[in-house]
């Protein structure tokens, strides 16, 4: 007989407990609030200020300096910089927040499969994981990209498929640790069907440190787009990113004498990546079960 | 004669340990266990309680665990040859099993209502709220304060004898008529074991479940099996109500591990013991598995192992007697 699937109860006093131990983390609060506001920014600024990324403004012209016009000055082709910085983030944080959703949807599946039953599916799912990881992955997504063509869904899918491999392995040695404990077997000997048994009894007992990852992975997958567009690979004009914005560095003057031009985008970066991982640590310590578990 | 609920014949369990060899887990073993009867199995560690009990659920590994032969009728079907399908509707529902370890049995992150209640609507028709019923029921007849307040606990927030008691509680819910404890009290400390012996033998009288009790403690036979099994390197050497292997011991087995009780009512300075260990499956004795141990060990011994003989309802399997 099939155990029937419901909604269960969360955990509430652990969640709670979890919740105040982030809470308490100065880092991480810095980390979560600095996301949300830049989130916030990205999106409602263009609306606010009717910004406009895309267009050459002829009278100011190119490479102008920061004025009352263009806060941040304009480009190569005299596009504002302000309004490409806004749209550019949107897009950082499409890429960021998406591909590692990308990553799980392939990884913790196959980890809890590989975890679970062992044998022929381990093997092929731990090797074939090993094979991805032996590849340089900014070589192999630079292959990639270059025959299926750049654009924002090919980053995503891109960059979310080469991050399943961590995601797999974390969640494959939590579930083989998890499958030996005695709940699991008396899950089995209460007549549950392996499904149940996967999805409700080891699951969310293994997937606190996939939220952990995640996190990790969202500042990973801002600087893979960063890199890729940096190389001119990735995201394409006339979209701004942070890596194309960054890119007119590779002129020496811009570099120089210039540095509104990629100065933002490159602080924004560093920021935006800083605080997913400030994030990721502050869950990391809240949900860590070595030193919350009493058992 | 009373009907059999169990019926285990010429069973044997073999592991697969790489590189194509196998190994003999268990070999021989027959028995049967009466309706409303409570069998112990006893022996050291590694003698074959574990692997019989898990065959009868057919909860052996599944990369390296063979059936190599024999038959387990259960209520009178033979449950050997059945699919994991419809395993599934026997274990539970017509076999529970209690674990060794109840700090870990339960799963940590779902509160204990959440765990009965599924197992309860898994295997029986009823509504939330009769679920719930019969929950509080189940925890107050295993003894549980609060029951209301423990629903709502998780299981960190309680003790290892509690924990132990809900797994009771939780087995016998569904009503199985066959309930196989692995060492149900190994984990707990003294006095907690002697309640939840207590607690067994007052719900098996209650309910009319049969039990088999795996365990390596005398005492916990002596108080609530009928009839006693003694495995040994995964055969079964001695079998006789319990009152004849505590009063007869024939197997030298069997007076070994009975010697080595410790006593209240005698002064002695050194405990007897078993020289020597179990040997490991791979290592096993051509004959007489018990041979390297055993004090009246003789040629024969050595190399042919002796069959089960029957001496009035005390079944043993040793050359003395033959």
């Amino acid at each position: 007989m099939e155990m029937t699937a419901k909604s269960v109860s969360a955990p509430k006093k652990k969640e709670s407990q979890a919740l105040k131990s982030f809470r308490k983390n100065k880092r991480a609060m810095f980390g979560a609030i600095f996301i949300i506001i830049e989130t916030l920014l990205v999106i409602l600024l263009p609306i606010i200020l009717h910004t406009d990324p895309n267009t050459s403004d002829l009278l100011s012209g190119k490479y102008a300096s920061p004025s009352a016009a263009h806060w941040l000055g304009t480009d190569s082709i005299g596009r504002d910089l302000f309004a490409r910085l806004l749209s550019g983030g949107k897009v950082s944080l499409l890429v960021g927040l998406s591909s590692p959703l990308i990553s799980v949807a392939i990884g913790l599946p196959l980890g809890l499969l590989a975890g679970y039953y062992r044998g022929v599916i381990e093997t092929i799912v731990m090797r074939l994981a090993d094979i991805f990881m032996s590849f340089p992955s900014m070589i192999l997504i630079l292959c990639l990209v270059a025959v299926v063509g750049p654009s924002i869904t090919t980053i995503i899918v891109v960059i979310g498929v080469m991050g399943w491999t961590q995601i797999a392995k974390l969640v494959y040695g939590n579930v083989v640790s998890i499958r030996s404990k005695e709940y699991i077997e008396s899950a089995r000997a209460a007549g549950c069907s392996d499904a149940y048994i996967i999805f409700r009894e080891i699951l969310p007992n293994a997937i606190s440190p996939v939220w952990v990852l995640l996190s990790f992975r969202v500042g990973g997958a801002i600087m893979t787009e960063s890199g890729l567009s940096f190389l001119g690979v990735g995201i394409q004009a006339p979209q701004a990113s942070w890596g194309n914005i960054i890119n007119a560095a590779t002129d020496l003057s811009v570099l120089m004498l210039r540095p509104w031009v990629w100065m933002p985008a490159g602080v924004l970066i560093v920021m935006t990546v800083v605080s997913f991982n400030f994030i990721g640590e502050g869950i990391r310590d809240a949900l860590d079960p070595k030193m919350k578990r009493v058992d | 004669m009373a009907e059999n609920l169990l019926e285990v014949k010429d069973l044997e369990v073999d592991f697969r340990v790489g590189d194509g060899k196998v190994v003999t887990a268990i070999k021989d073993v027959n028995f049967s266990l009466i309706k409303g009867h409570t069998l112990g199995i006893v022996g050291e560690s590694g003698c074959g309680k574990s692997v019989t009990a898990n065959t009868i659920m057919k909860l052996l590994p599944k990369e390296s665990g063979i059936i190599a032969g024999g038959q387990i009728l259960f209520d009178g079907k033979d449950i050997v040859p059945m699919s994991d399908e419809e395993m599934r509707n026997i274990r539970g529902k017509h076999i529970g099993m209690i674990f060794q370890e109840p700090m870990t049995s339960l799963n940590p992150v779902y509160r204990i209502e959440t765990q009965m209640t599924e197992m309860l609507l898994a295997h029986e028709k009823l509504t939330k709220k009769e679920a719930h019923e019969r929950c509080l029921e189940m925890l107050k007849a295993v003894g549980i304060p609060e029951p209301e307040r423990r629903l709502r606990e998780y299981p960190h927030q309680l003790s290892g004898g509690m924990r132990q008691r809900i797994m009771i509680a939780m087995v016998l819910s569904v009503k199985p008529e066959l309930i196989i404890a692995d060492e149900p009290t190994t984990a707990l400390d003294v006095t907690i074991q002697a309640q939840i012996m207590e607690l067994m033998g007052k719900l098996k009288e209650e309910m009319g479940t049969s039990i088999i009790l795996i365990t390596h403690d005398m005492g916990v036979i002596a108080d609530i099996a009928d009839d006693v099994m003694v495995m040994y390197g995964g055969n079964v050497v001695e079998q006789a109500p319990v009152a004849d292997i505590f009063e007869h011991p024939l197997h030298p087995y069997t007076q070994g591990l009975l010697a080595s009780i410790p006593r209240m009512d005698m002064d002695v300075e050194t405990l007897a013991a078993i020289e020597g260990t179990v040997p490991s499956l791979a290592e096993m004795p051509t004959g007489c598995h018990f041979s390297t141990r055993c004090p009246y060990c003789t040629e024969k011994c050595r190399s042919e192992n002796p069959a089960m003989v029957d001496q009035g309802g005390h079944k043993v399997a040793c050359w003395k007697y033959e």
